[in-house]
Order: C-alpha cells, then structure tokens, then sequence
C-alpha cells in the first residue's frame, strides 16, 4: 500500500475507475486514474508537495518555498506550503489572468508579476533568491524528488488493478509526469508495461529530444558537429546536456493552446530515462483540436471538465483508429485469428488512461474549443506522429 | 480503495471526502464534498438500487429479470446492477427521450421498451409485461427501505473519512430516496436522536429542493400545519387542497399526509416526484429540529452549476447542484446553519468574535451527481440565468417562510 512507503504524504490516495464509456468504445477494459481530485486539482501536488516535504525537513519550518508558475505547478506549490504552515513565494509574468492570482492568494502565497515572459519571472525570482536565505525553488518538473512524489500514482495502481495493465497513457510537457510514470513503473516490476506520452504538435520538445537521441538520429554519437547540422532547419535549437549524455531541443516557439504542456526544453534526466526504459516510450503528438474534441466527448460522457493538457492523452482513448496504432500488439494484427477471437482478446486487454488534471479550463474555452474544431471538420482524418512516423488517423 | 474484488461484499465505490478550499473560503467553515458523482453510474443511486438487486438476485436466483420504469439517473442505475450482477434487465421509458439516454441505456446492457407519452403509461406497461413474466422484479427507484439502506452506507463512510462529527449535511431532495438513506446511515452511526432524549448527537440536516418540484416541502408543511406543529392529523384534507397546486392523500402505513402535485415545472428533471416516499415522510416527521426544508428558484440552482464547475471542474445536473446554491452564497448559508455570521461585518463584532473564535464549522454537502447535464445545457441555463440578472435578490423558502436572499 502506497500509505507505507509515503507515510507522512500530503497528497491523496485518488481512485482508479473503470470507464464504461471508453472500454465500450475500444473493446477492451479501460480505467482511469483520477487526479484531477488532488487537493491542487492536478498530479503535480504529489511530486511538489513531496519536494516541499523535504525541503521543509531540511531547511526547517522557516523555509520560503518559491516558484515560477503561472500554473498547476504553482497553484501545488502554493497548496502544498499552506499545509506545511510554511512561507511560498509564486512569481509569473504580468498579464497571468486574475483567476490564477485568486487562486493562489487563496491558498496563502505572495505573488510576484514580473516581466512579459515566463523566463523573466523566472529571472526576478532568481535575483531575489540571493538575498533570501531561507528561500528554496520549488522545480515545476525535472527533478528526483519530484519524479518519486508523481510515481506514487503507479504504486497505487498497482494495488487497485487486479493485474498488471497493458499500456499506461499519459500527457507530455516537460516530462515531469512521465518521470514519475518511468519510475513508478521501475519501482513495481512494471518495467515491460508498455509507455505511450503523448504531446501536441504545438509543445513537443520532449518528442523531438527523444527522436534525436533515438530513432531519428543521424549518428549514434551526440557529437556537437551533428548537432549544428540537425538544427539548421528544425524549429528547435539543439544542446547537448553532459550530465545525463543525452540531446536536448529547445523550441524557439511554442504554438499549441494546451499551455500546461508548454515547456521550451524537456527535463533531460527523463529523456534519459525514456530512451534506457527496456520496453521504451511511445511518443506521440497529435494535434490541437483532436485534444479538443477528445475533451469535449469526455466532458459529455464523464462530466469532467479537464484541460488540453489532460485531454491530449484522451485522444487514443476515443479514437479507436489512434488506438490500435499504439497497443501495437493488440490482436488486430494477428492474422489468422477469427473475428470473436479477436474481440475476445481485445476485451480481456486492460489499459489504464492517467487524468492528469489541471485548472486551466473553463466553460468559455470549452465553448471555443467547439468552434476550433469545428473549423476543421471537413478534414477526415486527423495528422499524428508517433515515433518518427507520420500517420493520418480517421476521425 | 480496490477497484476490483472477486467476492464484493457491495457493488458500490466508496467515494473520496474531499475538502473545498473553494466553497470553504466562500463561507468561512470547513467544507466537504462527497463525491456520488464517483460512482459507476455516475450517481448516488448506485447504492441503494445496487443493495435492492444483490438482494434481489440473492432471493431470486441468478435468472432474476430486473425491470425498472425510468429515463433519468435510476435507469442507468439498474442497468449497470444489472450488468454487474450477469442478470437481465429492461428498462421501460416513455416516447421521446432523448438518444443520449437511449445509448448509454444499451451501452450498460439493458433492453430498452418504449410505451406511452407519459412515464405513467411507461410504467402501465411493465407492470403489464410484469404478469406475464414470474422472473421480473421492480427496482423501486426511491421508496423502499433495501435502497435507502445502501443510500445511507454513505454516511458510514463520511463518518469514517472525517475527524468529527459534521455539523450539517446538506443534500437534494427529489421522492426522498437520498434523505432516507442520510437518516437511515445517520442512526446507524449514531448521529440521530431516536431516543429524544439525546438532541447534541443529532447532525442537521438541510433538505433543498426547487420551487417547481417541491412535493417533499409541501408534503411536510401538510402534516406540520405549514412548519409551525409537531403534527396534524388528516382532517379537513378538502379544504386544504383548494387552490393548491397538489392533491392531498392519506398513507395510512406510514400515518402522513402526501402532497401529489399536479405539475412539475422544474428544470431539475431529476428531481421530478409528483409524490414522496410517505416512509422517508414519517422518518423525517421523526425528526423535529433536526430537518430544515428548502426550495430554491432553478436560476440559483443554475447559477451554482456554473460556479461549481468553473471551480472545481464538475460538470453536475441542476438536481446536484441545487444544495450548493448554500455553497455559494454566503447569505443563505448562514440563514441554514444557525451560529453562523450573516456578514464579514457581523463576524467581527465582538459578540460574534467570542462566539466564533476557533468556532469554524465542518459541513458536508453531498455531491449526488446525474448524467443529465450537458456543455450545451450548461450554455442554456447562462441565458436563462442572464435573464433573471437584474433581480438583486433569490426568492427561497424555507419551513414556511418567504426569504430574500442577497445575489
């Protein structure tokens, strides 16, 4: 039982439901691994406030936690200090909506609006950093600790699933999710579970790292000659991190609406780790208005209202088509087998879909998204990546 | 909490109890929700019609055809038990529902037959069907004491998952099959006074319904001389029902008057009882000091979904979100729950101060949850909240009296 191993946590033991509606849609059996009921309504309060833990153990209860995040990030963060009676500090950008302000004075944080951009927030919260002592950064996602905090999802999933699953989905931003994901799954001998992270096309540093260091690259060795030669066109720059000897791509923009995906650079401790896991990760990109709809029919049918972020791991659950491209050995493509044979394997195969959560939603976007969508619709097919390949899946 | 048992003892989830930092800052106390919306099914129904069909199943055997007249939550309910237990089920439904329930209907399992204009005529049908079929039992949907006994296993839990006792449970009030399941669960974990002798350990609880479906309200205010007695007798029931919006009838088992009322008007379809449970009636008669009867305008109730689902990102039906119009407005909280500040003002007055000092209050709402919400219902019920901006005030009711209650 994960209470055990983490027995003073914060965060909340959420539940696993099976989803009629998605296994009903893909023939198999489908559950669902709810954070968005973490007390900071995202996974992040598992890894964050375990970081926060430590800190608080280390640096005493006179510890300012600090964060840069306009986000679910900062919104945990915030949570997280308020529980442990300690100082936090959230630093953003000018121009972050009044919500998110609300919601973090509510919890009991300062705020700090610096700067236009994300990095000069950043920049601000560094600069007061040197003359705090008692300041600690909280990091949004690369980093051990809170890897070890968001892989506690996976020890509880093994204790409410009756088997080991199939393949497990999650979303893909800077990585910090599926850190928590590769090491949970290292943690419970889950190492041949099958990964699928998926991404949009708009914030997919994390699938073009992966795909330098893996299946596109050119040589296997990182040297930096070819990383110049990679770069010239690509919409990335390209460094080289010598710590964790992997290639990481730094995206000059980031064009997707799913905004909590939204990082320039990827954690490279968990490219590294995706890239040794044995079984590997699937990386996935899909675009902006399959997570739109995907979180439309998941509002209708679950009655939750999630963000892009969250949803963009939905998308394989609702399009059988995306689906079968992923769960690569599911019995459509065992020939020979009668069609009840095959439906019968697929029923008895279990996957689980984890709901990442996240407040960046609201009716209004839900109402917006609808138009997006909608301007599309002609198209037939929607135009995903996954592993270096390009593939049209039927809408 | 395990998802899967291979000999479960209930059918039903034991849901999270989880704290509001939203609704608590709201009001000033310490707020939880249950969150029925968790089940299976997606509602609290999925207790008592699971209880009332294992045992059914228990009695009947395995080829037990379970059959059930309903188009709303109880239906989805019945279908999943059905399913769950590997026993039949059809569920009987009026002409014109809507093709969402239709599929989610077979999506579980069930047959569907469709008879009638009327649910009146839907149910006609299958108590037909029933006479010829020696294998059909009849989920009841909110009048039997199996399902209020599986309804109140919640408050076991709550009891479990909170530190202390609350100090209100506010839920939604349709037939009552949800309130006899909070009294049943109460007096199982000893939070009712059955003895009369005991009031402290009684917990409050506030019963909120609509105006254009209130059969409940009526029905007490019938059988207390509108709030104002312990009890009244069936005499005089002609003169009353003149110009009332119900007939009157007497239950002789449960000695209650009942309130049918001739119409419902309400958007909360889920909570559309032309008449309650006279049994939930007589427990709540039971009860005096300990129930306080609500009715609320659909607008508020609309206007408390949005505001739910923009905070904590539930999409919830008007039935659910009715009892958190309290949730979201502080003014008509604090009429609810006595010992509570009317304003900031108040609270700081020296009075209230020594009063309220580390007096907050824990509260549980129930979270009852309903598939019958839509985003584009959702849209809907914003203009016809819009429409009814201008007012600066809700008309509530509440044990007889008219209130005015500040936006």
């Amino acid at each position: 039982m994960s209470a055990n191993v983490f027995p003073e946590k914060l965060w909340l033991e959420t539940p696993l439901i099976y989803s009629s509606h998605i296994s009903s849609k893909l023939g198999c059996s489908a559950y669902l691994k709810l954070e968005n009921l973490q007390p900071s309504q995202s996974f992040k309060f598992r890894g964050l406030s375990h970081f926060a833990q430590h800190a608080k153990a280390q640096h005493g209860p006179s510890v300012h936690l600090l964060a840069a995040s306009g986000g679910n990030a900062g919104v945990a963060v915030a949570l997280a200090a308020h529980a442990l009676g300690v100082r936090c500090t959230i630093y953003l950008p000018e121009g972050v909506g009044r919500e998110i302000h609300d919601i973090l004075k509510m919890h009991g944080a300062n705020v700090i609006a610096a700067g236009k951009r994300y990095s000069e927030a950043l920049q601000k919260l560094l600069e007061d950093m040197k003359k705090d002592s008692s300041a600690v950064l909280v990091p949004a996602y690369d980093d051990p600790l809170v890897w070890e905090g968001h892989s506690s999802m996976i020890t509880e999933i093994k204790t409410q699933l009756a088997k080991k699953p199939d393949a497990i989905f999650c979303s893909v931003g800077g990585g910090g999710l599926l850190g928590g994901v590769i090491q949970g799954c290292k943690q419970t001998g889950w190492e041949d579970v099958p990964v699928v992270a998926l991404g949009t096309h708009g914030a997919n540093c994390f699938y073009h790292s992966v795909s330098l260091n893996t299946w596109n690259s050119t040589s296997a060795s990182t040297d930096p000659v070819d990383i110049v030669a990679v770069a010239e066109n690509a919409p990335y720059d390209v460094v080289l991190d010598p710590e964790h000897d992997v290639t990481i791509t730094h995206l000059r923009e980031l064009t997707s609406r799913a905004s909590s995906l939204a990082a320039t650079s990827p954690s490279a401790g968990v490219v590294k780790l995706a890239i040794e896991r044995p079984g590997g990760v699937k990386c996935v990109c899909v675009p902006d208005e399959m997570s739109m709809w995907a979180a439309r029919t998941f509002a209708e049918d679950h009655k939750f209202l999630v963000e892009l972020a969250c949803s963009t791991t939905l998308t394989a659950a609702y399009n059988c088509d995306l689906f079968s491209h992923l769960v690569t050995d599911a019995p459509t493509t065992v020939s020979g087998a009668s069609s009840s044979e095959l439906n019968k394997a697929k029923r008895e195969k279990t996957v689980v879909f984890i709901v990442c959560g996240g407040i960046k939603v609201s009716l209004d976007e839900m109402t917006e998204y609808r138009t997006l969508e909608a301007a599309i619709e002609a198209d037939r097919e929607w135009e995903v990546a996954c592993n270096g390949e390009r593939i049209r899946v039927k809408k | 909490m395990s998802e899967q048992n291979t000999q479960p003892e209930h059918l039903w989830f034991e849901t999270p109890l989880v704290y509001s930092s939203h609704i608590s800052q709201t009001i000033g106390h310490s707020v939880y929700l249950k969150l029925e919306n968790l089940q299976p099914s997606q509602s609290f129904k999925y207790r008592g019609v699971t209880h009332f069909a294992q045992h059914a199943k228990a009695q009947h055997g395995p080829s037990v055809h379970f059959v059930i007249a309903s188009s709303g939550n109880a239906g989805v309910a019945a279908a999943m038990a059905a399913r769950a237990l590997e026993v039949r089920c059809t569920v009987y439904l009026p002409e014109g529902v809507g093709q969402e329930t239709h599929n989610l209907l077979r999506k579980h399992g069930a047959d569907i037959i469709i008879a009638g204009e009327r649910y009146s005529q839907a149910l006609q049908k299958l108590r037909e069907d029933m006479k010829n079929d020696p294998t059909a039992v009849l989920l009841p949907t909110y009048d039997d004491p199996l399902v209020w006994e599986g309804h109140g296993s919640m408050v076991l839990e709550i009891k479990a998952q909170l530190s202390k006792k609350p100090d209100a449970i506010f839920c939604s009030l349709g037939g009552g099959g949800l309130l006899g399941g909070i009294i049943h669960g109460c007096k199982q974990v000893d939070w009712e006074d059955e003895t009369k002798l005991r009031s402290h350990v009684q917990v409050p609880i506030i019963t909120m319904e609509t105006h254009g479906s209130n059969c409940f309200y009526h029905s007490i205010a019938l059988n207390t001389q509108n709030f104002t007695a312990a009890s009244s007798g069936p005499d005089d029931i002609a003169a009353r029902t003149t110009n009332a919006p119900y007939d009157i009838v007497h239950d002789k088992q449960h000695d209650v008057l009942l309130a049918c009322m001739h119409e419902l008007t309400s958007l909360a379809t889920s909570l559309g009882a032309t008449s309650p449970s006279a049994g939930v009636v007589r427990m709540a008669l039971n009860r005096p000091g300990g129930l306080k009867c609500v009715c609320v305008p659909d607008e508020m109730s609309m206007w408390a979904a949005k505001t739910f689902a923009e905070d904590h990102k539930f999409l919830v039906e008007l039935a659910c979100s009715t009892p958190l119009t309290a949730a979201y407005n502080r003014d008509l909280f604090s009429r609810l729950v006595p010992g509570t500040p009317t304003s900031l003002s108040e609270a700081s007055s020296p009075d209230q101060k020594r009063e309220n000092t580390n007096e907050k209050k824990t509260i549980v709402f129930i979270v009852c949850g309903g598939v019958k919400i839509s985003l584009d219902e959702m849209k809907e019920y914003r203009k016809l909240e819009a429409a009814v901006e201008k007012n600066r005030e809700w008309e509530v009711v509440c044990d007889g009296e008219k209130m005015h209650v500040s936006k």
